[in-house]
């Protein structure tokens, strides 16, 4: 089965070390892959295409030098493998104009301002990669214990694949 | 033209009086005049007029002419709603002399200023003297002329009058134009001084603010290492775990690039581990993989051992204090270069290190450069003396220029250098459009700017107070094509003391 990947795009290095570490709870199911520039973040995703993989969700770093978070965003929103992509921006800017960039062109889901609590970015993380796995995965039962297992629940009752009994 | 008399109200008069005349024709005397009245039978019509009588009405047709023996009558005139005094005529002056010959209507008012003793003649009178007594024409005819003449003198002279006028208004309104740009000048001047100075008071304030909580931050991360080794002093058998703390604390961050291939080889040695297990293993230094993975689970047992766990959480503490304290010295930075960057120096020149102004200036620029690819080329110059506030905003406004010019991506370039031993050079150089030849005269002037309105940098301001401070310290500051394209923004100033 292919897997489904987090990756997580942030030019600091101390930033992209907290980012990784409070979302370590989904690695087991969700790994991980952690990019300091949008040009190492482009080849991983590259790779993992090739071998068959995919990512479920993107954390997205908005001011990096040379190329910046959201242009990338509005890429991968371009591109047949990862127009599915759950995308969130991870910012310390609170640009309104930027904002409206990102929601309107590159299909942006959620908008984190830093600094973030631990709590709040795992929640949000899961729910997107909820809407990921529920859009994507015929069989979403190797889900039911990381991600909102209520929503996974009622979808599957919905679709008929599990019953109250 | 200035041989002339000046305008005065005796040029309207007919030298009547004192008998002065510039006239071929020979002027009658009053006397004479009087004589010549009586003898025609008008004499009879020598009236005493009160004060305030109106002798002479402008606009409407005049019936009679008084010649004045005695007092002063007043000529006005009604211009845009206001009454100009135009001429006062006194003894030996015709009043409605002009308008009685012309037969035209009044041009100004007469009104008696003093009591006025004056021989009043009618329309009947004045045509019966005029037809039957060549006398009378004779001394008349010349009175005429002479007003004539005055009146004609006395609209060539205001002729004059009002070119010079007009030519001092002009000088005026010059004069007080080049006071206004010069107002503007200082205005702008004195805005941005004032908003340096807000500036700089905000700086200093929030600077003090964020201070005490970074060397609250700072301190408790030192003192938070002194108290786990305690910890582990105290608890025998955990030396260990001492030492895995201060690895983490001592070794940096790894690349994300080098920590992927050692993930990879980690997860091929060992396929049955968790990839959380292995991201954590991965960030130890190799050398430690042997003593650890002594202590790895087998595959048939995935449990692994607390020993193990409390090395790695001893380690990762250690990252974590590593990263606590370089976060914090970075606001400790960043403030201290705010303050530097604000700082005042009430006027007094001090030695001033262009390369820390140039650092402390991009420091605090941040994000604002990061889509720029920045290169910094700045050897070790002579120190210049001056305002280090004023300078460091040279090098703001210049830095901003250059990535406006660029837009949202390029190389933004700063270097430094020395030019032969009196002076030391900074380049800021973008890959912007340049600036063209023709735009090169008037770019370091006032409220020229290339940028849209609206930006939120480009009064048109920056590059002429740039100029300002920079000719202040006695430098001067260069615009030119930086080879390969852009613009190439040079200031200049003298080195040392």
């Amino acid at each position: 089965m292919s897997a489904i990947y987090i990756l997580c795009l942030e030019d600091e290095p101390e930033v992209l070390d907290n980012v990784v570490r409070d979302l370590g709870e989904f690695e087991d199911t969700f790994p991980i892959e952690a990019a300091g520039s949008v040009q190492e973040a482009r080849k991983i995703v590259a790779d993992l295409t090739v071998r068959g993989d995919r990512v479920g969700v993107i954390l997205c770093d908005h001011i990096m030098p040379g190329e910046d978070g959201v242009s990338f965003l509005v890429e991968l929103a371009d591109r047949e493998e990862t127009v599915a992509t759950r995308k969130i921006l991870l910012t310390a800017q609170a640009g309104l104009e930027s904002t409206i960039e990102a929601i309107n062109k590159a299909h942006l889901h959620y908008y984190v301002a830093k600094p973030w609590k631990k709590a709040e970015l795992v929640q949000i993380v899961k729910a997107q990669m909820t809407e990921y796995v529920l859009g994507q995965e015929s069989d979403i039962r190797p889900f039911l214990g990381v991600l909102d297992s209520e929503r996974l629940a009622s979808a599957i009752r919905q679709k008929g694949l599990l019953t109250d009994e | 033209m200035s041989e002339l008399p000046p305008v005065t109200s005796h040029c309207l008069g007919t030298g009547l009086v004192d008998g002065r005349s510039d006239s071929a024709y020979p002027l009658p005397s009053l006397e004479e005049m009087l004589r010549l009245l009586k003898a025609s039978g008008a004499a009879d019509s020598i009236l005493k007029i009160p004060a305030g009588r109106v002798l002479l009405e402008e606009g409407r047709p005049n019936r009679k002419i008084h010649l004045i023996l005695e007092g002063r009558v007043r000529l006005t005139k009604v211009d845009f709603g206001t009454t100009v005094l135009i001429d006062e005529l006194g003894m030996g002056d015709f009043c409605g002399l002009m308008s009685f010959s012309s037969g035209m209507c009044a041009f100004a008012t007469g009104t008696t200023e003093t009591e006025v003793t004056a021989a009043e003649l009618g329309r009947d009178q004045f045509d019966g003297l005029m037809a039957t007594n060549p006398t009378f024409v004779q001394a008349f005819n010349p009175i005429l002329i002479q007003q004539l003449v005055a009146r004609y003198r006395r609209m060539v002279m205001l002729h004059l009058d009002v070119a010079e006028l007009s030519r001092q208004l002009a000088q005026e309104r010059l004069e007080l134009k080049q006071a206004l740009t010069s107002l503007e000048r200082t205005q702008d001047r004195l805005i941005e001084q004032e908003k340096m100075a807000i500036l700089g008071n905000l700086v200093a304030g929030v600077a003090h603010e964020i201070n005490n909580p970074t060397s609250a931050m700072l301190r408790s991360a030192a003192n938070l290492v002194d108290c786990l080794k305690d910890l582990w002093q105290a608890d025998m058998g955990t030396e260990v775990e001492a030492t895995y703390f201060r690895i983490g604390m001592e070794q940096g961050l790894l690349s994300t690039e080098e920590q992927r291939i050692r993930m990879r080889d980690l997860a091929q040695r060992f396929p049955h581990l968790p990839r959380s297990f292995v991201r954590d293993l991965s960030q130890l230094p190799p050398v430690f993989y042997g003593e650890l993975l002594a202590e790895v689970p087998s595959k048939r047992n995935t449990d692994i051992p607390t020993s193990l766990q409390r090395k790695i959480l001893a380690f990762q503490t250690g990252r974590m204090v590593r990263g606590l304290t370089l976060s914090g010295e970075r606001v400790e930075n960043l403030v201290h270069s705010l303050r530097n960057y604000s700082r005042k120096s009430g006027g007094v020149r001090q030695k001033v290190d262009i390369r820390e102004g140039l650092q402390d200036t991009v420091l605090i620029l941040g994000t604002r450069l990061r889509p720029y690819t920045l290169v910094m080329d700045l050897p070790e110059i002579p120190q210049v003396s001056g305002d280090p506030g004023e300078i460091n905003q040279v090098w703001m406004n210049l830095i901003v220029n250059a990535c406006d010019a660029m837009g949202e991506t390029g190389e933004l370039t700063i270097r430094c250098g020395e030019d032969g031993d009196a002076w030391i050079w900074v380049a800021i150089e973008d890959r912007g459009p340049g600036v063209p030849q023709a735009m090169r005269q008037n770019i370091f002037q006032m409220n020229v700017t290339t940028k849209q309105a609206g930006a939120g940098f480009g009064l048109g301001l920056g590059l002429a107070i740039s100029k300002g401070i920079v000719e202040k310290h006695g430098g001067r500051i260069e615009v030119a094509d930086r080879p390969g394209g852009g613009a190439s923004f040079r200031v200049y100033l003298p080195a040392g003391e």
